[in-house]
């Protein structure tokens, strides 16, 4: 299990999106193959962030999710309902993750490239997982 | 010569210590300075006690048991204020008492095949304070070494070679 599946699947039960029709991970298929409104989302890190002396570690990763819709105002409140979410619920555990923390901010939205009359919005999510290190020696 | 790093393998009695954030080592040798009428100093020096202080970054009752078997109340018994723990994990009741104190050396082993072991001997444990951050509970739990007389208190070995 990787950090992208697992909150991949965490956002398919907050969202009641579904893998693969309206939410992605990676990028957004092309406009011919997927409807307007859709999820998808791109997670970076796997920083370090706490050591332990005796080898576990804090990690911490960023995960970018977009929401895409033919309205502003749809964009919009689906993004400002995501990031209250996130970041008010308490003791979230990610599939696979010892979860520490998930916290969330919503950037501006913006017009897609692809098509003007749609928008597409970022909500900014960093998560912290403990993980216990294998020893490779 | 060669650098001793981490990450450490803790072990106290028959447990392995995991998730440990900080170690700290106190040392505290005690001295005493004389000058003759010649007018020479010198010191004398005398007892030294050695405290460890670890960081869990894990906390739970588990967590706390290897480390404070003193405090540990089992599943069925009776904690100091009389009610009855009713779960599999137990609970932990730190009640100051007279008995008999739990020691067992403190081995902080290095990374590496062998390792070098740095034994902290006879000790006892105490909790030297809770921290309660954003997200995560720390318990410092401090290992004091109580070698009897004539007995070494540090000892420095590498991994294995003692029997």
């Amino acid at each position: 299990m990787n950090i992208s599946k697992s909150f991949a699947d965490f956002l398919e039960t907050l969202l009641g999106a579904t893998l693969g029709q309206d939410l992605f991970i990676g990028n957004a298929p092309s406009s011919n193959k997927v409807q307007d409104s859709i999820w998808w989302m791109v997670a970076t890190g796997g920083s370090r962030i706490t050591d332990a002396v005796t080898g576990e570690s804090v990690k911490e990763y960023s995960i970018e999710v977009y929401r895409r819709a033919r309205d502003y105002k749809t964009v919009y409140n689906d993004l400002q309902s995501l990031e209250v979410t996130l970041n008010c619920t308490e003791c979230v555990e990610l599939e696979g993750f010892d979860t520490i923390d998930i916290r969330a901010s919503v950037l501006s939205i913006d017009n897609d490239l692809d098509d003007e009359d749609r928008k597409v919005g970022l909500l900014q999510s960093t998560i912290d997982v403990y993980e216990d290190c294998i020893d490779v020696s | 010569m060669a650098r001793i790093k981490g990450p450490y393998d803790l072990d106290w009695g028959n447990n392995t210590l995991a998730d440990v954030s900080e170690i700290d080592v106190n040392w505290d040798q005690d001295s005493e300075e004389y000058a003759t009428v010649q007018h020479n100093r010198f010191e004398v020096d005398g007892g030294i006690l050695v405290r460890i202080t670890i960081t869990l970054l894990k906390s739970d009752i588990p967590a706390l048991a290897a480390v404070l078997p003193q405090y540990y109340v089992a599943n069925g018994e009776e904690l100091s204020t009389g009610e009855t723990v009713d779960s599999s994990l137990g609970a932990i009741d730190v009640v100051p008492n007279c008995d008999d104190e739990i020691r067992h050396n403190l081995d902080i082993t290095s990374c590496g095949n062998p390792g070098q072991t740095m034994r902290l001997v006879n000790a006892r444990t105490r909790i030297n304070g809770v921290d309660n951050p954003d997200k995560l509970r720390t318990v410092m739990v401090e290992f004091i070494g109580e070698a009897e007389g004539g007995v070494g208190v540090v000892q420095w070995f590498m991994q294995g070679s003692i029997s």
